[in-house]
């Protein structure tokens, strides 16, 4: 009976730390499905058509948006690239997704710099995918060997140099 | 207008295919309007310049007429002025005889009335 009991604990100790534990610490945000992924031929005329995008946004809080949602495509892209073993694709394409990041802490500025609020939605949901892309990068960090893992692991080190950077627009040092 | 700028940089990020294509639509559409218009307009412009054409040829003939008129006029004197001449001499002659019938008739009349004027006294 004792054995049973204890069976019992190993097996739920054993659920919470496999199965619940990790769901908890994970980050509850989705990234948006990127479509055609960069080894497509079409990917460059999709790219050109973002620039342009980019380019006619009006709003400096929409063009936050756009830089995060461009970010978000971009890595997950990099995920799905390491899925289909192109590794130095997915290198680059990470390197290009954070580099959209790179572009949404310069909007983020230049918003705050005209005088208008970002929305407190908005704010959290940067926030967010800066931990999601993190997350992302460490996980392939460890997916890939050699020099590969070392490209991943600076790309998370820019995500949190930029992420650092918005907590410092947030909170500036008077 | 902040709701318009909204909605048309919502649509721009969420549905960018979607704005594209209602763009590339609304292009064709203007091509076609705008070609429609040129060819209206384009024949209604050909209408009033063959309207000025004609009025201009008109004007034209007009004076041809009588640039034409004067000159059959000279041709007409040029070819015919023996005829002419005789014409306006047989003219004088008769202007001559008339004014000769009208002299003799005045001195007549004066001889007349001088005789009379002589008996009385």
């Amino acid at each position: 009976m004792k054995k049973v009991s204890l069976a019992y604990v190993i097996l739920a100790v054993c659920l919470i730390y496999f199965v619940f534990i990790p769901k908890a610490l994970a980050v509850d945000y989705s990234l948006a499905w990127p479509g055609i992924l960069p080894d497509n031929r079409l990917y460059k005329l999709k790219v050109l058509r973002n620039k342009i995008i980019y380019r006619m946004i009006i709003n400096p809080v929409k063009k936050v948006e756009f830089d995060l949602l461009m970010a978000d495509k971009t890595i997950y892209a990099t995920k799905l690239l390491t899925d289909k073993r192109e590794i130095a694709l997915a290198k680059d394409t990470a390197l290009k997704g954070e580099n959209y990041y790179s572009m949404l802490v310069q909007d983020y500025n230049k918003t705050l710099l005209s005088g208008k609020k970002i929305p407190q939605d908005l704010d959290r949901k940067i926030t967010l995918a800066a931990i999601k892309h993190q997350e992302i990068f460490t996980d392939l960090e460890g997916r890939v060997s050699g020099g590969d893992k070392e490209t991943f692991r600076i790309v998370n080190n820019f995500s949190k140099i930029n992420y650092d950077f918005i907590v410092g627009l947030r909170n500036p040092k008077k | 207008m902040e709701f318009l700028i909204s909605f048309y940089d919502n649509a721009l990020i969420y549905y960018p295919n979607v704005f594209f294509a209602v763009l590339f639509f609304i292009s064709i559409l203007g091509i076609i309007l705008v070609s429609i218009g040129i060819i209206v307009f384009g024949k209604k412009i050909r209408r009033v310049i063959e309207e000025i054409k004609n009025d201009l040829k008109q004007i034209k003939i007009k004076e041809r007429k009588k640039i034409s008129f004067a000159h059959m006029v000279r041709v007409f004197l040029a070819r015919n002025r023996i005829f002419f001449l005789q014409v306006i001499i047989v003219i004088f002659i008769r202007i001559n005889t008339a004014l000769g019938h009208i002299e003799s008739r005045t001195e007549r009349i004066i001889k007349k009335i001088g005789k009379e004027i002589l008996i009385e006294e």
